[in-house]
């Protein structure tokens, strides 16, 4: 199977002490990898140091192939985000958002803009200017951008934050429907493991800074106990044995 | 991909009302002026176009530039904007290079805008021919633009060490502030910096100066693009978002 994310060490530390350390893991290509950890594990700078954000003490990021550091055009053709930070131009529309966009890739036809609003449910106030969209309204134009360019992958940081009910079904079946039907990777950041385990194949733990157990829905939950449990349980004991090498890291 | 860049940062920068508003007052000033001019019988002689230069160069362009790269820069990483151009596939190099970009070319539509408006009015108003001098004021326009340039990259080179556009604005404008006042004081240092180069264009018309002079101010002039262009670019590639 074809790799579509390759995390090599990936070490980055701040100077406050916090940071990412050694996370080593893979996505295959058509999978969806869900990565979870409470607030202040390390998901967000991850994420960031995937698509290049934020530059990386050690390590390396490998996207179809394309080495982040010295392939980053390759590497980024192959990849739409969404990240949590990261905010729309508010004077423009949202389809002179996605045209700005679009701009990047020539070879998108004229109506992929219209399209990907129709999909995320935007079609209809798509001359509107962002700045009097909703949280909600605002997500789904962070979604629609980051699947314009009808990417191989694709990497969302927290996707249903301000979602209604009927956003986050929406995006559930969407982001389904692109990784059966097209063979899309997803790379998806959140701290709602319920929602993450109804989506990803397989799931990633995070805790301070460190990717503490990586495994496939089915293998982490044991019987009797539900994921949410689980995760919990696995955070309190990587808490008690990675106190003092959390301590030696920051020193 | 610096294309599709250059393309979308001329247009959020035209987007902006404050970049509509500079165009207007390219043209509204020196409407306003020849009309006070011949209201109270000045006449229009051939000063209009060199007198809006003046002060455009002294106080508008650059406050333009300070404007734009402040919020081209600083002001895209306080509202959380910048990241969206650094995820597409176009190295930090060329989004440095298409912001750049986009500014000069606004800076020489503003020029161009000036320039035309103020020789129609020549052609227009009674008392107004410029034709004996239009290639002094084309060569003073095109001669303008350099110095000009050259502070549009200090102020870029500004914007980098700030997360807040309103920052990087108050701090560029104390800086041409005090280096247009410190001359006065030390005379010497009117020599080496740029920002007392504004007027340049003088030195191009009518006798002008010597073309050492000007290849000596030019090659000053370049040297600090290329200086304040190559450190803006470093801090911009080492900016974490």
């Amino acid at each position: 199977m074809e790799t579509a994310l390759e995390v090599k060490g990936i070490t980055k530390r701040y100077k406050s002490g916090r940071g990412v350390r050694d996370i080593r893991f893979d996505i295959a290509k058509g999978d969806i990898f869900g990565l979870n950890g409470p607030n202040g594990a390390g998901k967000t700078t991850l994420l960031k140091i995937i698509i290049g954000l934020i530059r990386p003490d050690h390590g390396s990021v490998t996207i179809f192939g394309n080495n982040t550091t010295d392939q980053f055009e390759q590497a980024m053709k192959q990849v739409g985000c969404m990240i949590e930070t990261a905010d729309s131009y508010d004077y423009l529309s949202a389809y002179d958002n996605l045209k700005l966009s679009a701009r990047f890739y020539p070879e998108l036809p004229r109506t992929r803009i219209d399209e990907v609003l129709e999909q995320v449910g935007l079609a209809p106030y798509k001359k509107e200017k962002v700045n009097g969209f909703s949280l909600g309204m605002k997500q789904r134009l962070r979604l629609a951008s980051a699947l314009l360019s009808k990417p191989k992958l694709v990497i969302l940081d927290e996707p249903t934050n301000g979602l209604d009910i009927e956003g986050i079904v929406n995006f559930r079946n969407t982001i389904q429907q692109l990784a059966c039907e097209h063979g899309i990777t997803f790379l998806i950041s959140s701290h709602m493991i319920n929602e993450l385990s109804l989506i990803a194949g397989r799931i990633g733990i995070m805790q301070n800074g460190q990717l503490i157990r990586v495994g496939g829905v089915n293998e982490l939950v044991k019987p009797g106990i539900t994921l949410e449990q689980y995760i919990v349980s696995q955070l309190h004991t990587s808490k008690e044995g990675d106190h003092d090498d959390h301590r030696q890291y920051i020193k | 991909m610096i294309i599709a860049n250059i393309l979308n940062e001329t247009e959020k920068l035209w987007k902006h009302n404050r970049t509509k508003g500079f165009l207007l007052l390219a043209i509204l000033l020196p409407v306003i002026s020849a009309f006070l001019l011949l209201h109270n019988n000045l006449g229009l002689g051939s000063n209009l176009p060199m007198l809006m230069l003046r002060l455009f160069t002294f106080s508008l362009l650059p406050l333009l530039l300070f404007m734009s790269a402040s919020e081209s820069f600083s002001g895209e990483v306080a509202s959380n904007t910048l990241k969206l151009g650094l995820v597409r596939p176009i190295t930090r190099a060329k989004v440095f290079a298409s912001k750049v970009a986009a500014i000069t070319i606004f800076l020489a539509i503003l020029l161009g805008v000036l320039m035309i408006t103020t020789i129609i009015l020549g052609w227009l108003v009674p008392g107004g021919n410029f034709a004996s001098g239009l290639l002094d004021i084309i060569t003073a326009y095109v001669a303008a633009f350099i110095p000009i340039m050259a502070i549009g990259f200090v102020s870029v080179l500004i914007a980098q060490f700030f997360n807040k556009s309103s920052g990087a604005l108050v701090t560029m404008i104390l800086i041409y502030a005090t280096a247009k006042l410190a001359p006065f004081i030390f005379p010497v240092i009117s020599v080496w910096s740029i920002f007392s180069y504004t007027n340049w264009y003088v030195l191009w018309i009518g006798n002008g100066a010597s073309f050492a002079k000007l290849a000596n101010s030019f090659i000053l002039m370049l040297s600090y693009c290329i200086m304040t262009y190559s450190a803006g670019v470093i801090l911009f590639e080492k900016k974490q978002l």
